[in-house]
């Protein structure tokens, strides 16, 4: 299940961060941060548990 | 070699009458920020007609340090003019010891992250863009303003704008072109490469620019090739990936006609083509959005912090969305990457390919104002759709190129990608230079062009 965010959530993350007053809590913020959660679930869903981020060269292409 | 003794013909006399000209159809295309003619004088005077690049004139994208001219980004964060830079970047270095003439920079989109550039047009249709965030260069290109461009790539920022603008561009292998001297969008996926008229173009440029530089951390040793050597060699007894589905789901009709017939072309000059399924890079556009916005906003931390009213709306919300999400959402990316990674490194080594061939985006231009392509399969962004087919090789790091494969009823290009394995930009150009010779695309000229103005 993904993450939920809403006018309070998202609010209460950037007054944390100290980014509250650099824009307003618009619906369309909203909505990107709720559509970037899906799309981190998503990717979640198709990977293996022992997938871990490497050097993506580091093994031969031959 | 002729057009080469035109240009050296043309220095010969003056570096004025160079920039005149320029200016002149720029005043239409809208595609230099800011010419040099100063440095340019300087060039011709020091000129040494038995360097490689000698006489070719090469813009630079304007998110590249040229010494003495501003460094704007396509934003108004950096100063109104914003400081000159008081150093070359280390691939404009590696030109002018080559022997190319810097004529200026060209427009980009906003902090390098879009693909309209805006207040630059497509020479081939003044109402369309040429495409971005290297749109000034893929314009600048196309029109004739000079021989090659430099842009960066980090979601196929070089290769749609030559695909929109009827022109070859390369994204190189990650790290084998410095960036010392280039401003960062996003460090992992980031690239800087050529756009040129023909594939040549673009592979003597490559030489030129590339190889490591201990300036910059993610410069890759890797062994040295002449990117010239092979452009000749053809493409019989190669073996070539052609992908099903994903590319062309969904795709433009005609963009999708002309590609089959790109596949066809190279069937008949003897490449074996092979089908495969690439159903694992579907996830590639979420996988790119959720890296470049985490490491685009850390960059541009203070700037968002200071002066967040400087930044465009959607470019802001991105940054802030990328400050504020958890960082789980980045390493799933990451980890997502490297499978993805994985996979392709299989699909080379399992079906023995030399190459992957797509195209480069699944439309033509887009109008200024146009947010959307209506394709038969439905409705999609318009960044959605470039990016879709652009930023697979920009995380795996692979080398791809986008050289033209034809025009649609309405007189618009189209571009075919080809992609290769890690540092084989040989091959990718090689393969290039073969399509190029047997079609006559590259022949095509813009209605807006420097020798017909």
């Amino acid at each position: 299940m993904s993450d939920t965010w809403d006018a309070d959530s998202v609010g209460g993350l950037l007054r944390s961060l100290g980014l509250d007053g650099v824009d307003t809590v618009s619906d369309e913020l909203i909505a990107d941060f709720q559509q970037r959660a899906l799309a981190s679930e998503t990717l979640e869903s198709v990977l293996a548990p022992g997938v871990s981020p490497c050097n993506i060269f580091d093994a031969s292409w031959e | 070699m002729q057009h080469l003794r035109c240009v050296m013909g043309v220095v010969a006399t003056s570096a004025s009458s160079i920039l005149e000209s320029v200016a002149r159809v720029d005043q239409v295309l809208g595609a230099m920020v800011v010419l040099d003619p100063v440095g340019l004088e300087r060039q011709c005077e020091d000129f040494d007609q038995d360097l490689p690049l000698a006489g070719m004139r090469i813009a630079v994208k304007d998110i590249i340090e040229v010494e003495g001219l501003p460094n704007r980004c396509g934003s108004a964060l950096y100063g109104d003019p914003p400081a000159p830079s008081r150093s070359d970047a280390v691939v404009v270095s590696r030109i002018r010891e080559s022997g190319g003439l810097i004529i200026g920079k060209t427009a980009a989109h906003e902090l390098a992250c879009g693909v309209y550039t805006p207040g630059t047009r497509n020479p081939w249709d003044l109402s369309r863009s040429p495409g971005g965030s290297s749109g000034g260069s893929g314009a600048a290109v196309a029109a004739g303003l000079c021989d090659a461009a430099l842009g960066s790539d980090t979601g196929g920022s070089i290769r749609i704008p030559a695909s929109l603008c009827g022109i070859a561009g390369l994204k190189p292998t990650y790290g084998l072109v410095p960036k010392t001297g280039v401003e960062p969008l996003s460090w992992s996926l980031d690239h800087v490469g050529p756009l040129g008229k023909t594939v040549r173009d673009c592979a003597r440029l490559l030489e030129a620019i590339a190889g490591f530089h201990s300036s910059d951390p993610t410069s890759v040793m890797s062994p040295s090739v002449g990117y010239l050597e092979k452009l000749d060699a053809g493409v019989a007894g190669l073996r070539i990936a052609v992908p099903s589905g994903f590319f062309m789901d969904p795709i433009d009709p005609q963009t999708q006609t002309l590609f089959l017939a790109a596949v066809e072309v190279m069937r008949e000059l003897g490449a074996e083509m092979i089908t495969v399924d690439v159903s694992y890079l579907s996830g590639s556009l979420e996988a790119e959005f959720a890296i470049v916005s985490p490491e685009a906003a850390t960059y541009h931390h203070s700037h968002l912090r200071k002066n967040p009213e400087l930044i465009d709306p959607q470019i802001r919300g991105m940054l802030i969305a990328g400050a504020a999400l958890p960082s789980s959402y980045y390493l799933r990316a990451l980890r997502w990457r490297q499978d993805m990674a994985d996979r392709m490194r299989a699909t080379f080594i399992d079906n023995r390919l030399d190459a992957f061939i797509t195209p480069t985006v699944p439309a033509f231009a887009q109008l200024h104002d146009q947010e959307e392509f209506v394709y038969p399969g439905g409705k999609e962004p318009v960044i959605s759709s470039f990016v879709r087919t652009t930023a697979p090789f920009n995380l795996t790091g692979q080398p791809a190129l986008s050289v033209p494969c034809g025009l649609t009823a309405d007189g618009l290009p189209v571009g075919l990608q080809i992609a290769g394995r890690p540092f084989a930009e040989d091959m990718v150009l090689r393969i290039g230079a073969a399509y190029e010779r047997a079609t006559d695309w590259v022949a095509q000229l813009p209605p807006l062009h420097a020798t017909t103005e």
